[in-house]
């Protein structure tokens, strides 16, 4: 059980991120796990490589949450996939992760802006 | 709905795995379409993807619901593994199913006899009252705890001064004849007071109760109320019978409802019921103008009270305390005794008891043999229990290695425990489910046993209700959670690294002690329900060959009651004689006679007498009273001691005759024998205490009323022709001497019977012999029952004990074989074995004997048991050691048979 143990450590640590990186990924269209994960590589420019191990599991969780829907449905090379649709209200909960995380991300930035005062290194 | 939906959204495994599948080939086809070769974009497809079974474990582990899956896995594995080893999971649920069957069957008795409580409203509000006098004489009944009969005018001052209690109701109750139209038949009348079903809370199914109205002293109204049973048998529940009459002991009674009650006792259901008020019309001698109403001395009614809310026991009891003795001081100058008498008269005390239960008969001597046998099946379940960890902890060791392997491969040791637990609460519920019905199935062969004679028969049924059920899950869970934590422990504690160093080497360690032990422990047990059913046993062979006091070999009985056919006395004696008459002129018969009473029947009749110049220093003793006719001794091979015997002259008209038995010697004339014939007595009716019965003779004591009943009183033995009551109930038992075949003779005696009498049914005919066996029934269900668990239990041992040896003998295979591949000798090996045997059977005999010791004393302690032989401990030891003797046959001869070669290839 051991590695399954530092696997979920790694899902933790990404956990709201991977979501909203997931459902914003699905605004477009709907799109199978492999598709998802290709798209995040390029999109990231290679950088962002989500392992298997995250996303089905947070394909599954999200799904459990109703945020998206999945079918299945031949792919443009005719191979049967699972694809995942965002839901309704898993736009809304995109919508408030977005903002959620763009105030974060200022907060942390002014952080990292502000030049420590009274204070030297 | 939730569960519906959760149904419907959740995905499959098979799902899953598609799914992911679906990933890999999209990857395998982009990598090849960018040029790589299939075999190479697979593999790197794979790498990238990572451990499938992790990514697929941790995805579903989103779905929720894990545990289900979880459990649902664990059991597909038990069923697994059951499968792969059908013989020991047979010989596991085998010996549950014994234990938990026969736990099932006792409670189910136990239950019905001890546990149960009346079906009223708040049975636990009700009380009984008991009352302990140095002055009490004989009751009017003669069974039960006599302590518990009170007197009317006793019962009805409580009733009316008492503030504590909520209603004190009472009941009396005496076999009567039912008649409708041209049909009699036996049954039970109960006597209630007009509060009785307001008391208890009960309803009427239809119709209405008996109530206050019905029951004015001396003036009540002729109405019956049936009981549920008995409108069901015999009128098939029909509305309609609401306003017809019914005849109960002739007299006419008008049915006003059906009640849905048993009465306060499981042993004689009453089939109607009738209002208090009613009993000088329908009771036994009634025409003797004994008033029992207004009789103080007279014993004979038992209260049932109902608590108020607020009220506990202790106070109620101390307030019907003084009720109690203000009445027992007034009634002083009423009674006319004096001296002695009023002192002993103050004397007395009253306690409450616990009523919910009603009055427990069956309990009063079924209760104790129950206790024991239920704890002799408790013994056996737990070396059953103890058996099936044994086999389970050989079978764990034997599957170390696939543990351990399991272990390093990732399997959480909670995993590997949550297994074990699985195989044995599987195993546990199938052998409770088989235990379960084996125990009903039980029941029903054993219950059918009981002789129809037997009070045991109306009151015990093999009705499982939810108690029973309950017990006998949480008794299969219970030892499943118990037995399964050995080898579940084992799994826990593995540690791969060893184990599988080990290898296929012997690995002893802490299982084999264990095993041992269990083992020590099973035979220890064993030995003590040995001894405890050897000791039964013994009692019942006493029982068997203790002299009645009468012949018992070529002797036929049967009972008729042509009182019960609404006719005269005269007409009644008639007919008995007409039917002693033909009896004597059938070919083979020596001699024919009756009498009142049933010899060995468990039922005693009697009261209190009085004796010419004796007067009474302790308390009253009760007699027993036979009306017999003048060859009745003869026919029984009753000697004369002294006196004669009673002939055709002592007729209804003539002196009053008598003859009594020793103990009747002994007690009125301090053994002199010779003083006692001549000497004068009278019954003592009321307050009457007329001596105008003669003593004629003397004869020795018989065992009347049952061979196990060690103390009957005092006997007398008067006439037939002069019987004292006019009653209805005036049944005859005939007894038959011949020396031609019983099955015959019973055949020409059913017949001529009817033909005498159309109308007369005959009861319980039979040979003297079957009467002896029906009267150590009971002794002789409990030495089987006894007998039966000890062998379970000598079974269980030997093949737990087995299953031990054989493991021991399988680890050291290799050693054995290297041994003799060495030059040992085979009797050398064989002694491998034989320590290991010897150790664990003296081991668990040594334990065992003082277990066994301290068993037979609480035995002796709780019953009428007698005797501690010596050797019968001896004899159980030998039986034991014969048994682990046996189940290290096969070990041996294994062992024995090792094939050097053969080990040697191996290794």
């Amino acid at each position: 059980m051991a590695r399954a143990e530092s696997y979920k450590n790694r899902i933790e640590l990404l956990q709201g991120t991977l979501d909203m990186l997931i459902l914003q990924t699905l605004r477009w269209a709907p799109q199978h796990g492999y598709g998802i994960s290709q798209a995040l590589r390029t999109n990231s420019d290679e950088v962002l490589q989500v392992e298997t191990g995250s996303l089905y599991p947070a394909l599954h969780r999200l799904e459990r949450q109703k945020w998206v829907s999945s079918q299945w449905k031949q792919t443009e090379s005719n191979q049967r996939a699972k694809f995942y649709t965002i839901t309704a209200e898993g736009k809304k909960q995109l919508a408030s992760d977005h903002s959620r995380w763009q105030q974060m991300v200022e907060v942390i930035a002014r952080i990292m802006q502000t030049e420590p005062e009274g204070k030297n290194a | 709905m939730r569960l519906l939906r959760w149904n419907r959204t959740r995905p499959t495994d098979a799902e899953l795995s598609d799914e992911l599948e679906a990933h890999l080939r999209m990857a395998i086809a982009e990598k090849v379409k960018r040029g790589e070769s299939p075999e190479e974009a697979r593999a790197g497809a794979l790498r990238e993807f990572g451990n499938l079974p992790l990514v697929r474990e941790v995805t579903r582990q989103q779905w929720g619901g894990q545990w289900m899956h979880a459990i649902a896995r664990d059991l597909k594995y038990a069923v697994r593994q059951i499968r792969r080893s059908p013989g020991l999971a047979a010989t596991v649920i085998t010996m549950l199913a014994l234990g938990v069957g026969a736990n099932t069957a006792l409670f189910t008795v136990f239950q019905q006899v001890v546990l149960a409580t009346l079906p009223v409203r708040d049975p636990n509000q009700l009380i009984l009252l008991s009352h302990k006098s140095a002055s009490d004489e004989g009751s009017w009944s003669t069974w039960g705890d006599q302590s518990l009969y009170f007197s009317y005018p006793a019962y009805a001052a409580l009733r009316d001064r008492s503030r504590t209690l909520d209603g004190l109701a009472a009941s009396a109750f005496s076999p009567v004849n039912l008649t409708t139209g041209a049909s009699a038949e036996k049954g039970n009348a109960e006597y209630v007071t007009g509060n009785y079903f307001s008391v208890l809370g009960t309803r009427a199914v239809l119709g209405r109760v008996i109530d206050g109205a019905d029951d004015r002293l001396h003036a009540g109204n002729a109405v019956a109320v049936l009981s549920e049973e008995y409108w069901r048998s015999r009128y098939g529940g029909d509305a309609s019978i609401l306003n017809r009459v019914l005849r109960v002991n002739g007299v006419p009674f008008t049915i006003v409802g059906v009640v849905r009650y048993r009465g306060l006792t499981s042993e004689y259901v009453p089939s109607v019921f009738v209002p208090m008020a009613m009993q000088h019309a329908v009771m036994e001698g009634r025409d003797l103008g004994h008033d029992r109403l207004n009789d103080m001395l007279f014993y004979w009614i038992t209260p049932v009270g109902r608590l108020k809310p607020d009220i506990s026991r202790e106070m109620a009891e101390a307030e019907l305390n003084s009720i109690w003795l203000d009445w027992h001081r007034s009634a002083i100058p009423l009674l006319h005794r004096g001296g002695d008498f009023d002192k002993q008269w103050m004397q007395t005390r009253l306690s409450l008891k616990d009523g919910s239960h009603g009055l427990q008969f069956l309990e009063s001597y079924l209760g104790s043999p129950l206790r024991i046998l239920f704890s002799m099946v408790a013994v056996v379940l737990a070396i059953a229990c103890s058996n099936v960890a044994t086999l389970l902890l050989v079978k764990a060791a034997g599957r170390r290695r696939e543990l351990a392997i399991k272990n390093a491969l990732g399997a959480s040791r909670w995993h590997l425990c949550r297994q074990a637990l699985a195989e044995g609460l599987l195993l546990g519920g199938i052998g409770a489910a088989a235990g379960l019905l084996a125990g009903s199935v039980t029941l029903r062969v054993v219950l059918g046993m009981i002789p129809g004679t037997s009070a045991m028969k109306t009151a015990l049924s093999q009705h499982l209700d939810w108690r029973v059920l309950l017990f006998s899950v949480c008794l299969g869970l219970g030892t499943s959670i118990l037995f399964s934590l050995g080898p579940a422990l084992t799994g826990m504690q593995t540690d791969p690294l060893g184990a599988l160093q080990a290898g296929s080497r012997t690995v002893i360690d802490g299982g084999t002690q264990w095993q041992g032990t269990l083992v020590i422990g099973e035979i220890a047990l064993s030995l003590a329900l040995l001894v405890s059913a050897a000791l039964v046993a013994q009692t019942l062979y006493h029982l068997r060959t203790v002299n009645p006091g009468f012949a018992i070999r070529h002797c036929l009985t049967f009972t008729v009651d042509a009182s019960a056919l609404a006719k005269q006395s005269t007409q009644v004696r008639n007919e008995y004689d007409v039917i002693q008459g033909t009896l004597q002129r059938m070919p083979g018969v020596t001699s024919a006679s009756y009498s009142s009473m049933d010899l060995l029947g468990d039922d005693e009749g009697g009261g209190s007498i009085t004796v010419r110049g004796y007067t009474e220093t302790g308390p009253r003793v009760p007699v027993d009273f036979d009306w017999v006719t003048p060859d009745f001794l003869s026919t029984m091979q009753v000697p004369m001691l002294l006196g004669r015997n009673f002939t055709a002259q002592d007729a209804d008209s003539s002196q009053k005759v008598a003859i009594v038995d020793e103990a009747f010697v002994r007690h009125f004339f301090n053994g002199n024998t010779g003083a006692t014939v001549g000497g004068q007595l009278g019954l003592t009716i009321g307050n009457a205490t007329k001596t105008d019965i003669q003593i004629v003779g003397v004869v020795p004591e018989i065992h009347s009323v049952g061979l196990s009943r060690n103390a009957t009183g005092p006997m007398l033995y008067m006439p037939y022709a002069q019987s004292w009551t006019r009653a209805h109930s005036h049944p005859a038992s005939f007894y038959v001497r011949s020396t031609a075949a019983p099955g015959q003779l019973e055949e020409l005696i059913r017949t001529t019977v009817f033909q005498i009498d159309h109308d007369l049914p005959i009861v319980g005919l039979g040979t003297m012999q079957q009467k002896v066996d029906g009267s150590i029934f009971q002794q002789r269900l409990m030495a089987m029952l006894a007998c039966t668990m000890a062998a379970m239990a000598l079974l269980m041992s030997a093949i737990g004990l087995y299953g031990v040896l054989s493991f021991a003998v399988a680890q050291r295979t290799r050693e054995i074989g290297i041994r003799i591949a060495l030059g040992a000798s085979r009797v050398r090996v064989a002694s491998v074995v034989f320590r290991r045997l010897l150790t664990l059977m003296i081991a668990g005999l040594v334990v065992g004997a003082p277990l066994a010791w301290s068993a037979s004393r609480i035995l002796l302690s709780f019953t009428k048991l007698t005797g501690s032989a010596p050797y019968l401990f001896a004899g159980s030891a030998l039986v034991m050691s014969l048994a682990c003797g046996l189940a290290a046959l096969l070990p041996l001869q294994r062992a024995l048979t090792v094939d050097p070669m053969q080990t040697l290839r191996a290794e």
